[in-house]
């Protein structure tokens, strides 16, 4: 976990992974980061054992007539870590609403 | 399924963007994206895709391009690296002439050493097309009194070392030999070639790329006439027919038989116009050859037995040397056999001058360096904040060195790119200066091993400029960010640097400077005749003139047309040219009648040429006493000779020959004459060789077939050649010429070797110099902007012009003179390796050495003027605020 540097951008994906963004452009729109940002960080995340990461059934896909999504879920490490981080940005909870609402993040 | 178009260029570009994903990754990588692209662009399937939407999409794509950077930094192996070298980029980026100067001083001293690297390369470490070629050994003659002395063999010595060692597998020699070739369509001309004894192949571990090598019956005398063709040849007379063999060769006449064309490369570099050789044949080795051990023209080869190594071969050759001197005391007194392995032989003469160049790239290579640790260092000031601000927030020194040593490989790899590009060139002007006939040299180009010296050249340079300066900066807190007074350590530093690239420039101008003084001297040694205007054409009229008085008339009609040819002043004809490639030398132990001491065993031979009249007033070969031969000296008249000056000194001291009488053998005759003439000596070799002993005869009482025309005329060379050939032509149809050309052209020729060594030396010490000047001028400038406020000062306090010009050019002066006086030390000791490279002068020549100090103190001095007078148009003013 030491390697890790929890930023606020960071911090700003793992929040919206518990509140329930699961996919890429999910988190995207729930956190307001652009791609560019929200994958390295998952992929750092996942690295590191703070996310898991699977892949949609293929046959849900395929009625769907598209490749699989990948599905991310936060990991107990994670949450530990989101909640050192709610601690050091204190308004976290406001910046990232549930799914249905999307605000851009505000810098505490 | 119906896509938009958008949904199309989104997946394009997450395609595109995936070639940068390392290949591992990449599927998974490609499937997320395209997951989640397909899902958007689906989840709104039901609202029309409207250009908000679109633009959403689009931008959500562009992300793909840095994530995918992202996934790969992830891979290589160090991405901080990656990230030290953007940095570096953006700042080189940002200070272009420091990024061109750098890499343009870096390149041209990396560019110059992959050049004489890839020479030396060649000449020394390629491997040679020669079967197992390390075991391949040359023997020569050589005069043990002298050391350095190397000759041809003669062939009783071959045949009695080939008979008694037993150091070689092999031994076969071979000989010169030269046939008319009119068989083609045409003018008759002559096809080089050389003659061989059994065991020539084998020895030299060479097949002919077609066909066979001679059988052993095939050297027995009367067998049936076989050739062996060169590649060129092949091409040139049977266009590179593989039916050619057993067809038949017309050489001199006589067909013979073509067993086998031989590879390309073959080149062995034996015998006189190695390049030419064309045909080779067998020599059925005659009985009386045995005996002949004055004259010594053959070339031979020999491949080591198994287990036995050069030096031993040596060994058993000396003593077998050694045994001859007392069987044959007359021919071989002081002889001795010499081995040198093939690989050296090729090398020639080339190998000392190409050593000390590289040594002068090294030191071209080690300013440049200097100067390119020193403009960092200069750079580094202007950085300190940088690096300040970096340790402060928790930057380690190894990672402020890291950085530093990351933007020096990045400007030394940039160099590098450039050096190959000028190493080409180098290697091409290089080999077009070197002596024409030596050697593998034209097989040398930049290729890989080229490139992988480059990569180490590269390296080590990044390290050789990059390290100091990075040590220097990166000690934490120290400089950085302090007040800056005027003088700092670094400022010594510099100097130090500086102080040392003069004392560098000044080795190589030493150098430089006593090779063009060397050649100077070489140039204008009178070589006993006037070369200019004068075009020579040898010829071997034996074939269809064997007798003397059909040699006598041949010469007489051809020589009455030549005069008669419009631009030719004189004509005539001589046995011995100076400067041809096969000068002949015949040598004859000298009688002087009535004089009781016999020939002394150590005395050096005597030269026996034959000439028409016209040869001595064409040459302008100037008379010191009696007269010349002339039209008096016919058939019936008595016989007289002529005696150059060096014979007369060496035979009569101060007392005049004139009247004495000789007695020479000639053809296995004796031959008595009257001294009626002393000449001036003549150079026929080369013009730091020593002026021949030599007697002269009239041709009309001497009578000799292989002769030389000599014409002195006017217009172009070539066209005179031309004329002279037709006029031959018209006496005799069949005459071939054996060599052509300007005499002038040939003592140029001569000294090919000692100016390639002086140009590339001259070269590179003026390269030096220049970037020495430029590392003065850097150092200096920068100082003087250092010391902007302190010159306001003094000249607020009433300094005036002149005395801050002098402040300045003073601090320069004290850096060139201390690397001035380190440099001469170095010189001095340096410019010995030099010394077998010099004619006629000394290796710590007190003239060159003042010469080439005052050079490098002016150009010194003329590099600090600039920042001088800028300093004194400092405004005190402005200086004052500066800070």
């Amino acid at each position: 976990m030491a390697r890790l540097n929890l930023t606020y951008p960071t911090a700003l994906v793992l929040q919206a992974l518990a509140t329930g963004s699961h996919h890429g452009f999910d988190i995207m729109d729930a956190t307001g980061l652009p791609s560019g940002t929200v994958y390295p960080i998952l992929r750092r995340l996942d690295r590191e054992g703070l996310v898991d990461s699977t892949w949609e059934k293929q046959a849900t896909a395929q009625r769907e007539q598209r490749p699989p999504r990948r599905y991310y879920a936060i990991t107990r490490g994670g949450a530990d870590m989101l909640a050192q981080a709610a601690e050091r940005f204190r308004a976290l909870d406001a910046a990232v609403a549930p799914p249905a609402r999307r605000l851009k993040p505000s810098r505490a | 399924m119906h896509r938009p178009t958008i949904v199309r260029v989104c997946l394009w570009v997450v395609r595109a963007c995936s070639a940068i994903v390392p290949r591992r990754a990449r599927r998974e990588w490609r499937m997320e994206w395209e997951g989640e692209l397909h899902h958007h662009a689906r989840a709104r399937e039901g609202e029309r895709l409207d250009w908000r939407r679109q633009a959403d999409l689009a931008r959500r794509t562009l992300g793909a391009l840095p994530d995918a950077a992202w996934v790969r930094r992830q891979f290589t192996a160090d991405a901080e690296i990656v990230h030290d070298a953007k940095h570096g980029a953006r700042l080189l980026w940002r200070s272009p002439t420091f990024a061109l100067s750098s890499v343009g001083i870096l390149a041209v001293g990396i560019g110059s050493t992959v050049a004489v690297v890839t020479l030396l390369d060649t000449l020394m470490f390629r491997p040679l097309p020669y079967e197992r070629a390390e075991d391949v050994m040359t023997l020569w003659q050589r005069r043990a009194a002298l050391p350095g002395d190397r000759h041809d063999v003669a062939p009783g010595n071959f045949l009695d070392w080939r008979e008694r060692s037993r150091s070689f597998s092999a031994m076969a020699a071979a000989v010169p030999y030269s046939f008319d070739y009119t068989g083609g369509t045409g003018q008759p001309r002559v096809l080089f070639g050389a003659q061989v004894t059994e065991g020539f192949w084998d020895a030299i571990g060479m097949r002919p790329a077609v066909g066979r090598a001679f059988l052993p019956d095939e050297h027995a005398s009367g067998s049936r006439p076989v050739a062996i063709v060169s590649d060129r040849l092949w091409r040139e007379i049977f266009g590179g027919d593989p039916g050619i063999l057993d067809r038949a060769l017309s050489l001199d006449g006589v067909p013979h038989a073509v067993v086998g064309v031989l590879p390309r490369e073959f080149a062995p570099q034996l015998l006189p116009r190695a390049d030419m050789l064309d045909v080779w044949t067998v020599k059925v080795v005659q009985e009386h050859e045995g005996r002949i051990r004055a004259s010594a023209w053959w070339n031979v080869v020999a491949r080591l037995a198994p287990g036995v190594s050069r030096e031993a071969a040596q060994a058993e050759l000396d003593a077998i040397s050694r045994t001859l001197e007392q069987e044959h005391p007359r021919a071989n007194a002081g002889i001795a056999a010499l081995v040198i392995p093939l690989r050296e032989h090729l090398m020639g003469d080339l190998r000392a001058p190409l050593l000390v160049t590289l040594a002068a790239v090294i030191l071209v290579l080690t300013i440049g360096c200097a100067n390119v640790a020193s403009l960092l260092l200069a750079r580094g000031v202007e950085r300190e904040r940088e690096f300040a601000i970096r340790a402060a927030v928790g930057a380690g020194r190894a990672r402020l060195v890291r950085q530093l040593v990351t933007e020096s490989l990045l400007l030394s790899a940039t160099a590098a790119v450039a050096g190959v590009a000028l190493a080409r060139g180098a290697v091409s002007a290089i080999v077009a200066v070197a002596p024409p006939r030596v050697l593998r040299l034209g097989e040398a180009a930049i290729d890989e091993r080229s490139l992988l010296v480059a990569v180490a050249v590269t390296m080590l340079t990044a390290v050789g400029f990059g390290v100091l300066p990075a040590l220097q900066f990166s000690r934490p807190g120290q400089d950085a960010m302090r007040e800056r007074a005027g003088r700092t350590p670094r400022r010594g530093f510099r100097r130090g640097l500086v102080a040392a690239e003069v004392a560098l420039a000044l080795v190589l101008m030493t150098g430089a400077g006593l090779l063009v003084r060397s050649f100077e001297r070489l140039t204008s040694v009178d070589p006993g005749f006037a070369p200019e205007g004068v075009v020579a054409l040898q010829v071997f009229a034996w074939d269809r003139n064997p007798t003397a008085p059909r040699i006598r008339a041949f010469f007489d009609v051809t020589l009455e047309r030549l005069r008669a040819l419009p631009g030719v002043a004189t004509a005539g004809a001589v046995s011995a040219m100076p400067f041809a490639s096969a000068n002949i030398d015949i040598k004859s132990p000298l009688e002087i009648v009535g004089r009781a001491s016999a020939p002394r065993a150590d005395q050096p031979g005597t030269y026996v040429t034959v000439a028409t009249p016209g040869y001595f007033t064409a040459m302008a070969i100037p008379l010191r006493a009696g007269r010349l031969v002339d039209d008096r000296d016919t058939e019936r008249a008595p016989v007289v000779a002529l005696v150059s000056d060096a014979l007369a000194r060496r035979e009569w001291g101060t007392a005049s020959p004139l009247g004495a009488r000789l007695a020479i053998q000639w053809q296995g005759k004796r031959v008595e004459s009257e001294i009626v003439g002393v000449v001036g000596q003549i150079r026929h070799d080369s013009l730091d060789g020593a002026a021949r002993p030599e007697v002269f005869f009239a041709f009309a009482q001497v009578p000799f077939a292989s002769m030389t025309y000599v014409l002195k005329g006017t217009g172009r060379p070539e066209a005179l050649i031309e004329a002279a050939k037709r006029e031959v032509w018209a006496v005799d149809p069949l005459q071939t010429f054996y060599e052509t050309g300007s005499v002038a052209r040939w003592v140029e020729a001569s000294v090919v070797r000692q100016r390639f060594s002086m140009t590339l030396m001259s070269t590179l010490a003026g390269i030096a110099l220049l970037l020495c000047a430029t590392g003065i001028y850097g150092v200096i400038s920068f100082t003087t902007v250092q010391r902007t406020r302190e010159i306001g000062v003094r000249m607020a306090l009433g300094a005036n012009r002149g005395t801050i010009q002098r402040m300045v050019l003073r601090e320069g002066a004290g850096v060139i003179a201390l690397g001035g006086l380190t440099g001469l030390v170095a010189a001095v000791a340096a410019s010995r390796s030099l010394r077998a490279m010099l004619f006629e002068i000394e290796p710590g020549d007190p003239l060159t050495l003042a010469a080439v100090s005052s050079l490098v103190a002016v150009v010194g001095l003329a590099a600090c003027y600039f920042p001088a007078r800028r300093a004194t148009r400092i405004d005190p003013a402005i200086a004052l605020r500066s800070d």
